[in-house]
């Protein structure tokens, strides 16, 4: 079942990154929110992600923070609309928090 | 009701904050209302299980006890991340129930066969 992944911390939080981005398997789709966009910018942070899937940062939190010009061009900028459409097409949510 | 596969996660260590007993309490909740209910301790959160606190020391509930309480409530489905029992140095026998360790590509599938995650 395809997952939806949220993480609200910054890349300081190494914990709760790692476990984050290991359970990360094909097809599931991460959504950087909050303080979780400062990792937008770190394209190095996905590299062992798998290639099918999608990483997402919400714009308002990107915009907030001065970052939506510095996003990793793996990273995909996407408004508060498109995080409820995808939590709708998602089985379930994960938030790591 | 239909069933539903509910994996908790807990992370956090206990007794700093509540977050350890509100997990607990929705797993027996949970498991009052026949859903099937699996926990996963990681992180911080593996010394939930340990034998040896004693946390009326403190003046704090013993979440131990609780714990000792899930098979009661059927949950007999008790993980432990591996690598945070290492981390913190604790042995699967140092623990208040059997438990089975999983590794991270464990996890990442336990999440995905799950109905409902909630993590804490």
């Amino acid at each position: 079942m395809r997952t939806l992944h949220t993480i609200n911390q910054a890349p300081s939080n190494s914990q709760l990154w790692s476990s984050c981005l290991a359970a990360l398997l094909p097809e599931d789709t991460l959504l950087l929110i909050e303080n979780g966009v400062l990792g937008g910018t770190q394209a190095h942070r996905f590299a062992a992600v798998p290639n099918s899937v999608l990483i997402y940062a919400l714009t308002p939190d990107l915009q907030t923070r001065g970052i939506a010009e510095q996003l990793a061009p793996n990273v995909i900028a996407v408004s508060d609309e498109t995080f409820v459409q995808l939590a709708c097409e998602h089985q379930k949510v994960v938030s790591w928090f | 009701m239909q069933q539903k596969k509910l994996l908790i996660i807990l992370s956090r260590a206990p007794y700093g904050n509540a977050h350890s007993k509100d997990a607990l309490d929705i797993a027996l909740t949970a498991a009052a209302f026949e859903q099937e209910v699996a926990l996963l301790f990681c992180e911080d959160a593996c010394s939930i299980l340990l034998n040896s606190q004693q946390p009326e020391k403190t003046g704090q509930k013993n979440l131990a006890s609780i714990c000792s309480a899930l098979p009661m409530y059927d949950i007999e489905t008790l993980y432990v991340e591996q690598r945070a029992l290492k981390e913190n140095g604790i042995n699967a026998s140092d623990l208040i129930l059997p438990v089975l360790e999983v590794d991270q590509a464990a996890i990442a599938s336990l999440i995905r066969e799950s109905d409902i995650v909630l993590r804490f």
